[in-house]
């Protein structure tokens, strides 16, 4: 089924064309929200929420993004919704759009599993574009349409989850050293 | 930007170690079903959305024939006109007597 058949699928309300999308964006889509949420219980609920608002808002679908960042981005909200409940502060009043070269941010020489913990206590500003760019393998293009954001402020959280994952910032990115 | 080098390598492991035993379940998927395409509106959707084919030359041939039995006046297809041949000072002169068209 072509991407198209399905959102024809999709807009006639077909049983068959949902389950597809399902099967084709379930496991990814809910690997990504619990890597954002860090809970498997709200993860469940974004990723059902998320189906049943495709479902309910398709007709206004207009094709100007691909149906795949359509449904992250309404994932996306959602998650960002569950986070501003758990009282996150996901505004970030500066953004420092880097010259600096990201390619060799993170050059430590970290432990696996300081690395995990590093990524576990992360701001979730940061670890968001971190899950889209590593485990979702979104370019920064696709990042920026799916979050609405500048390349260029994609570009700079990527770099400072960076830099906060290798240990050179002191401050400003875990959730025990909010800004 | 690059992807490829150790760390982020380490990143991308992590990342597909916590997540791997996330699965969208089929009971998941069933309760969204419920939610959607078999709840109520769901089904009035489906109804309002259907899109009905119509091949187009019996569809032609069927609204001519409406055509043809509603507009038309009655007897204009039957029609047929008398003629009547008259010799006048050795010219020939056809004389048709036609129905009315309208209805009365």
């Amino acid at each position: 089924m072509t991407e198209n058949q399905m959102i024809q699928g999709l807009k006639n309300g077909q049983e068959d064309a949902f389950r597809n999308m399902m099967e084709l964006y379930g496991n990814k889509l809910l690997g990504t929200c619990y890597l954002i949420l860090r809970d498997r219980e709200e993860a469940e609920d974004v990723v059902q929420e998320t189906f049943v608002r495709v479902f309910g808002n398709i007709r206004g679908f207009n094709g100007k993004s691909s149906l795949y960042t359509w449904i992250y981005r309404i994932a996306i909200n959602l998650s960002r919704d569950k986070l501003r409940k758990r009282s996150y502060d996901l505004s970030l009043k500066e953004e420092i759009v880097g010259d600096e070269n990201v390619e060799n941010l993170v050059e430590h020489k970290l432990e696996l599993g300081e690395l995990k913990r590093r990524l576990a206590t992360l701001s979730p500003i940061y670890r968001e574009v971190l899950v889209l760019f590593y485990y979702q393998e979104l370019s920064i293009a696709e990042i920026s349409s799916l979050l609405y954001e500048k390349e260029g402020t994609i570009k700079s959280r990527l770099s400072r989850g960076r830099r906060i994952l290798a240990g050179e910032m002191k401050k400003g990115g875990t959730e025990d050293e909010p800004e | 930007m690059n992807r490829n080098d150790s760390k982020n390598d380490d990143i991308r492991t992590i990342f597909d170690e916590e997540a791997k035993d996330m699965e969208f379940t089929s009971q998941m998927m069933e309760s969204v079903l419920n939610k959607t395409t078999r709840s109520g509106k769901g089904k009035i959707r489906r109804i309002l959305n259907y899109e009905l084919q119509i091949p187009l030359i019996p569809a032609a041939v069927a609204v001519a024939a409406l055509f043809a039995v509603t507009i038309l006046p009655e007897g204009v297809l039957e029609k047929q006109y008398r003629l009547t041949s008259i010799d006048i000072a050795g010219s020939q002169v056809m004389v048709q007597e036609d129905k009315e068209v309208t209805r009365k």
